[in-house]
């Protein structure tokens, strides 16, 4: 415990270098991108493929 | 710039994705011709019925199993009404209007043309299946738009 709170205090006392903003969590802007990705993609596909079909 | 390890992953997915398009579209149009209907010439409207090849409307040989189908457009019909086609044959149809826009279409092929008044719209396709075709006008041109219509015949 009091080791604790003298580490706390050695790193409030330290110049603290300016930190990174913390990265947001893009996993579900990820996986949403991706299921529409898809989903351009089978549509292109599917109207390419009728078309070539009926060629 | 500062850029998420996702987001680069989706950029470059979207333009792989994009090129992937554009090069499927390109080879087709510039090695296979496959181009949405189109055709350079022109025809004055009022002179349409004498004017060749749409003074004689109907189906020509052009070809071994290739054949020219010339329809002018009017309203409210195609010339000619009904016409029989020969199973497993090349047709381009040739299609002028003699008054109005009107529309070339043969639901499931790929004829689906935009008919204007001056300009002469033509589109190639092969029927592989025997059976009875319709070619609609889908430009509504007027009372009778919905009585526009002529029959194909394919045996
Ligand atoms: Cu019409």
């Amino acid at each position: 415990m009091a080791q604790i709170q003298k580490q706390t205090d050695t790193k409030q006392s330290l110049p603290v270098p300016p930190q990174p903003e913390e990265e947001t969590s893009l996993r579900g802007t990820f996986a949403s991108v991706m299921i529409l990705g898809t989903l351009i993609i089978l549509s292109w596909l599917s109207a390419f493929f009728l078309f070539l079909e009926r060629q | 710039m500062h850029l998420h390890k996702f987001e680069k992953i989706w950029l470059i997915f979207g333009g792989i994705t994009l090129v992937a398009f554009l090069i499927t579209l390109g080879v087709n149009a510039f090695s296979h011709g496959h181009h949405p209907p189109s055709d350079l010439s022109r025809v004055q409207p009022a002179m349409v019925d004498q004017t060749a090849p749409f003074d004689k409307p109907g189906l020509v040989k052009t070809g071994e199993n290739k054949y020219d189908l010339n329809m002018p457009s009017f309203v409210f019909g195609y010339a000619p009404n009904e016409i029989e086609i020969p199973l497993g044959a090349e047709i381009t149809f040739h299609t002028t209007s003699k008054d109005v826009v009107h529309g070339f279409a043969i639901p499931g092929t790929n004829v689906n043309m935009m008919v204007v008044p001056g300009h002469v719209n033509s589109a190639t396709t092969t029927f592989k299946k025997p059976g009875d075709y319709v070619i609609l006008c889908n430009e509504y041109c007027g009372a009778g738009h919905h009585m526009m219509m002529a029959k194909i015949v394919v045996k």
